[in-house]
């Protein structure tokens, strides 16, 4: 064992197999930190050039992407409130906050302290577990999936806001949209409106980008504020060794975070989609003072960091040892293993050993190299946060846009980005919690496909208590709900991360949960009438269970709601002074007229391409929405225009929209 | 003078023509060719056509490049309606993913992409096979006497649903069908947690995960095969099975007569179209006569190229059968034609399991 260590970083220290690391790490911290590409992106476009490679070096470019594109994702999720990736969703919890508290480079260097720790902590537990790690894996059944997984959406919905009502209602809205188009298990389409595009279901890198960035973006343009809300101070060097500090601080935090997901990472198809959650919501129970999660705790920064590099080890063990991957990173990682003629299984960890165990050190080298790296840029990163938004709105719009477009290409990922925008703007103004709903979309198929096979092949109810690790998650589940609801995890003070207007509002919070929670009701009613239609109970048999559940979630939110309407209304004078008065919290009629200017966008895409479309959307947003000269605003466009044209077009080879005017 | 203008009108037209071919040959030069494939990066579809796109852009004259890009989604049906749906093709996208056979046949309301009209460039196939977990079956032979085995499938129409239930229903086997996996690995690893007794998977994946996970240490055995039949029915030997039997000569063996029933009559039926033609290419409709040449020229071309046949085999642990764009064609439109009460008796069996 230990001489298969050493060869195999002997192997990795080699020349040009360390440069090939090192150039896998850049382009990883390049797609991770751009949102909507990330890791999976990034090794189908290296792929490739892999081909022709020795096995070594091969992996080495390829690891190195693989592993650090958790650790870039953190940018956009920290700076923006944007998730890079499914990784970094919990942490933009208390992530953003502390970008918004001017503190994004003590963020970034907690962020950046764990992830390398994690990385090289899962690397090396994963190497030192291998013997005894496959019985662990094969505890969990079909049934154990499924309870996973609806423990993962159980945590994000009563963690992630203060109502756990709508936070639930939320995650089932989540798996509903997931039963869009064509049913896996019978192949019949289900609630896609006559819609082409629907057929084949919603994409989640438009619907992630469009809930979380549109309305970050329009608050900034609406109220041209910075994304940090205090003027920059001692936010450099300073702030960055402050939150390597806070890790030191809480090293037990780190190393238990590191543990679940480097133990959860390995589980298939799972364990990263839920690992980040699962580490917050540990840092949350176990805190003695939870009076700061979800307002800017760096702890809640720090658990789900180190979760989600530890579990790109997890995930890649199994991969190598039994064939089995753990993610559809691992399953791309797999096939360049076919490539190269290595048969996935015991001779991994026999003939292969130094292989085997070069990768696992070039898992845990990317990880420091990506973490000092981005250490290194962290202070210039940070500054974003103090820019006047202007200067940010446009740009990232165009790279928000062209994430979404990666989706599918075709203006089908658009709307549904700006629908799902006016979606999270609403929910933002509303106070209803949104990572609930992007996990419920990771997990939904999951969900539906377990929930299936687990009807299939238990008869009856039985499964539910007679499989002793189901009986722990139910437990499991139960419990979090229950001191959720006794605000013994999450004590009553705590707001959604991006809710943060609804702090001021009773009146017009109340009145836009109402209108939601007409809206989700008469989506669940109606949904739960088409699915009675489906012919087969295999069709039906998933949504009609969910929104068996959902409908009376939704009514009791609105019944709140309504009542905390009827007393806002009346103490503001009556409706119309009401309506008035919500309207003006909510800047309707400049937020109109940024939806306006997407809008134009839109047609302008469909007339013009995006090569047209999208400089022209920055060059007159900078000069009649910025204000700013002629010369910089047609600058931005003309960088707008390079990166569409190069970065998307040339580099990714993504389609983009024809041209009715210029082909 | 006549003779003059004779000459100068022949010369001309051998320069037009010579020109028109110079220009389609090099229609791709310094090109992007963008290739479909209806699956996920990292699947085993998605594993064929990347490493044959890979040999396939040395072969196209001008040496375009060729990117491969992946829209799972609709169980397959996808990417088919993508090319159906091209309205003015430009020739520099082709569609290259596993055929789903049963959708054709049955008219699965999910594909509206009708391939027999889609011009067939080449195929790929790719032969089957099923396998059993030990501690419920301790030899092939005593697969007759078990009762209660679970076989594992994708969904209820996938053609290793379809082939693995019809072998155990003609053998008359007491089992029960979960089907609902989201991929070959999916049940693969139902299998290993001892969810899943019995399994139909490609071969390749028996020969590169099966059997060095688990048929060496015994955990598994391997059954039959399902053959290749060509257009005459005879079935194409198949080297790459090893001494594994092929399910014909495995239900002799256990029961001392050739198989026989309507189920069986369904099943040789299904061979030529299911097991016939996998991972085909085409262009969208309406695309150019002459690219349609180059394209197959430079398909054919490749399954001729030893370096690409040596990395195949390494691959997959054999070659994949050719299947040339005439024979492809014909089991296309055998499928797109299928005799009503094939069709009919299919799509029950199908919905049987919904």
């Amino acid at each position: 064992m230990i001489d298969g260590m050493l060869a195999g970083l002997s192997l990795v220290l080699s020349w040009p197999t360390f440069g090939y690391l090192l150039l896998g790490v850049f382009i990883g911290l390049w797609v991770g930190a751009v949102p909507g590409l990330g890791g999976v992106v990034g090794l189908v476009l290296l792929l490739p050039f892999t081909f022709s490679m020795e096995p070594v070096p091969a992996f080495a470019l390829l690891m190195g992407l693989y592993a650090v594109t958790s650790t870039s994702d953190t940018i956009s999720a920290i700076l923006l409130g944007i998730p890079g990736s499914v990784a970094s969703q919990a942490t933009i919890l208390d992530g953003y906050p502390l970008a918004k508290k001017g503190q994004a480079a003590r963020a970034f260097g907690a962020a950046y302290t764990v992830s390398a720790f994690g990385g090289v902590f899962g690397a090396v537990l994963m190497a030192v577990s291998l013997p005894f790690i496959l019985p662990v894996i094969f505890a969990f059944g079909i049934p154990e999936f499924l309870l996973l997984g609806l423990l993962g959406l159980t945590m994000v919905g009563v963690l992630s806001g203060d109502h756990i009502a709508k936070g639930l209602t939320v995650a089932l809205f989540g798996l509903l949209l997931t039963t869009v188009g064509y049913a896996e298990a019978t192949g019949v389409p289900r609630f896609h409106l006559q819609f082409a595009y629907l057929l084949d279901g919603i994409p989640i890198i438009p619907i992630a980008l469009g809930l979380f960035g549109i309305p970050e973006l329009l608050e900034m343009a609406v109220k041209n504020t910075s994304i940090s809300r205090v003027e920059m101070s001692d936010d450099g060097r300073g702030g960055m060794m402050r939150g390597v500090k806070d890790v030191f601080r809480h090293r037990w935090l780190t190393l238990r975070a590191s543990l679940i997901g480097t133990y959860v990472g390995i589980l298939p198809g799972l364990g990263g989609a839920i690992v980040d959650w699962i580490a917050y919501g540990h840092a949350v129970q176990s805190a003695a003072d939870k009076s700061m999660f979800g307002k800017g705790d760096i702890r809640g920064v720090i658990a789900p960091e180190a979760a989600n590099n530890a579990s790109r080890a997890g995930a890649l063990i199994p991969t190598l040892a039994f064939g089995i991957p753990g993610s559809l990173g691992a399953a791309i990682l797999l096939s360049a293993l076919v490539i190269k003629g290595l048969q996935p299984g015991p001779d991994m960890l026999t003939v292969n050993l130094d292989l085997t165990f070069s990768m696992i050190w070039d898992i845990a080298i990317a990880n420091v190299l990506a973490a000092g790296l981005l250490m290194l840029l962290s202070r210039q990163i940070a500054k974003v946060a103090f820019l006047p938004a202007h200067y940010v709105v446009p740009g990232v719009m165009v790279v928000l846009l062209m994430g979404a477009w990666v989706a599918t290409s075709s203006m089908g990922d658009w709307w549904t980005c700006l629908a799902m925008g006016a979606l999270g703007y609403a929910m933002k103004q509303g106070g209803w919690p949104r990572p609930p709903l992007i996990l419920a979309l990771v997990l939904g198929t999951l969900i539906e496909n377990n929930f299936q096979l687990t009807i299939q092949l238990h008869d009856g109810f039985s499964w539910m208590y007679q499989r002793p690790i189901v009986v722990v998650i139910e437990v499991a589940i139960v419990v979090t709900i229950f001191l959720a609801a006794r605000g013994i995890t999450r004590p009553k003070s705590v707001k959604v991360s991006n809710t943060d207007n609804a702090d001021n509002g009773g009146l017009s919070q109340s009145l836009m949960s109402c209108i939601l929670a007409v809206a989700m009701l008469s989506v669940f009613v109606w949904a739960y009438a088409a699915a009675a239609n489906f012919a087969d109970a295999a069709t039906s048999r998933f949504p009609a269970t969910l929104l068996m559940l959902a409908i009376p979630l939704a009514l009791l939110v609105l019944v709140q709601d309504a009542r905390a309407s009827v007393r806002h209304v009346k103490a503001a004078g009556g409706p119309a002074l009401a309506v008035a008065a919500a309207s003006r919290e909510w800047d309707l009629s400049a937020s109109m007229k940024f939806l306006g200017y997407l809008l134009a966008l839109l047609a302008t895409t469909y007339v013009a391409g995006q090569l047209v479309a999208l400089p022209l959307f920055v060059g007159l947003y900078a000069r009649r929405w910025g204000n700013f000269s002629w010369t910089v605003s047609l600058v931005y466009a003309a960088i707008s225009l390079l990166v569409v044209w190069g970065l998307y077009s040339r580099i990714m080879n993504l389609q983009l929209h024809p041209s009715l005017i210029f082909g | 003078m006549m003779r003059s203008v004779i000459v100068v009108l022949l010369f001309g037209t051998m320069l037009l023509t010579a020109c028109g071919d110079t220009t389609e040959k090099e229609f791709y030069a310094g090109k992007t060719v963008f290739v479909y494939v209806g699956r996920p990066p990292g699947s085993g579809a998605d594993l064929v056509v990347r490493s044959f796109v890979r040999f396939w852009q040395e072969h196209i004259p001008g040496r375009p490049t060729m990117v491969v890009k992946n829209v799972p989604g609709g169980a397959g049906s996808r990417v088919w309606n993508l090319a159906w749906d091209k309205k003015h093709p430009d020739d520099l996208e082709i569609f290259f993913s596993p055929v789903s056979a049963t959708a054709i046949i049955v008219r699965a309301q999910g594909l509206r992409a009708d391939l027999s009209m889609m011009p067939l460039i080449g195929a790929l196939t790719s032969p089957n096979m099923t396998f059993a977990r030990t501690e419920r079956l301790p030899s092939a032979e005593d697969l007759p006497n078990v009762a209660g085995l679970k076989f594992g499938g994708q969904g209820p129409a996938h053609r290793f649903s379809v082939l693995g239930r019809l072998t155990l229903d003609i053998l008359g086997i007491d089992y029960v069908s979960i089907t609902g996996f989201s991929g070959a690995s999916d049940v693969f690893n139902a299998v290993r947690r001892k969810e899943i007794d019995i399994q139909t998977a490609p071969l390749n994946f028996y020969r590169f995960t099966v059997e060095p996970n688990v048929v060496k240490n015994g955990e598994v055995i391997p059954l039959w095969y399902n053959p290749i039949i060509d257009a005459t029915g005879e079935i194409v030997p198949l080297p790459a099975a090893g001494d594994i039997p092929s399910f014909i000569d495995y239900y002799e063996s256990v029961k001392g007569e050739a198989p026989a029933g309507e189920l069986f009559e369904l099943y040789k039926w299904l061979l030529p179209s299911v097991n016939g033609i996998v991972y085909a290419a085409f262009l969208p409709r309406e695309s150019s006569p002459a690219i349609e040449q180059i394209l197959r020229d430079s398909f054919a071309q490749v399954t001729q190229d030893e370096e690409y046949l040596a990395e195949e085999k390494r691959m997959f642990g054999f070659n994949l059968p050719v299947v040339s764009s005439e024979q492809g064609a014909k089991i296309l439109d055998d499928m797109a034609n299928a005799p009503d009460a094939t069709r009919v008796l299919l799509d029950q069996y199908i919905q049987q399991v919904r």
